[in-house]
């Protein structure tokens, strides 16, 4: 019987690649993560995988990147920063002691405005999909 | 001595590409038929898997629908055709992606039905 290693968790993963990636976030943690802060009053980015399958070599991860912020321009600067960085793969990061390879990544939609219940608040939404090599 | 084979190197069948006449297929009715078939599986399970309220409606399960003619798409440098899977109901984007802080509220109803009859990528750059 052959067991293979799990895959990482593609959130963790991406959360790390952009924490040590991007600028804003130094010395913020709280302005990153899957599930939002109670109040949005700056940037907050949230990362959320909406599906995926796999394969013995491969993960292929449908995953939304989202960006919050009460001015439009800043969240767009955000989701653009963010967009620029994921497209420059191949990225390897560490999750938990275990280097993860991005070994490609593609876009299915820009950032772009997505409704919010609350209009002091602008959300961008970027969609991409994350191949995530088993190792 | 051994005989050398007849017009050896010479009447070699050679594959020459028709880029143009390819990329002409790619634009067609025949390739936008099947596109919209397939679109139009997609639709079906998206409206079999969407949310139904309880009141009179219209409710978003019943209003899925394929735009066949939706012009067509750059993918990297070329052109393709696309066909579009749309829901008009208000809350279809909320639906899809979520309004409020809940992770739960997202459904994702269209990218989870679209991922069955593909592997989620969209094969192209600068794609939309």
């Amino acid at each position: 019987m052959n067991i293979l290693n799990p895959l990482p968790s593609v959130e963790r993963a991406v959360l790390a690649l952009l924490e040590a990636t991007y600028a804003p976030l130094d010395g913020h943690p709280e302005r990153i993560g899957g599930e939002l802060p109670g109040a949005l009053g700056d940037l907050y980015i949230r990362i959320d995988k909406a599906g995926g399958s796999s394969t013995r070599l491969e993960g292929d991860f449908l995953v939304d990147i989202e960006t919050f912020h009460p001015d439009y321009n800043e969240a767009e600067n955000a989701g653009l920063a963010l967009e620029a960085i994921l497209l420059g793969y191949p990225h390897v990061v560490e999750v938990g002691g275990q280097k993860v390879v991005f070994d490609l990544v593609q876009q299915n939609q820009g950032p772009s405005e997505i409704p919010w219940n609350d209009d002091s608040v602008h959300r961008l939404l970027a969609s991409y999909v994350i191949t995530v090599r088993r190792r | 001595m051994a005989q050398k084979p007849p017009n050896m190197g010479r009447n070699r069948a050679v594959f020459v590409p028709d880029h143009k006449s390819f990329a002409g297929l790619l634009v067609s009715d025949q390739i936008r038929d099947v596109t919209a078939e397939v679109a139009g599986d997609i639709a079906k399970l998206a409206a079999a898997t969407s949310a139904r309220g309880e009141g009179d409606g219209p409710h978003m399960a019943d209003q899925w629908d394929v735009v066949e003619n939706a012009g067509v798409r750059k993918v990297g440098r070329n052109v393709r055709v696309r066909v579009d899977v749309i829901n008009p109901n208000i809350a279809a984007a909320a639906q899809e992606f979520g309004s409020g802080p809940r992770r739960g509220q997202r459904r994702r109803t269209l990218a989870k039905a679209a991922s069955r009859f593909g592997d989620f990528h969209d094969h192209g750059e600068g794609a939309s």
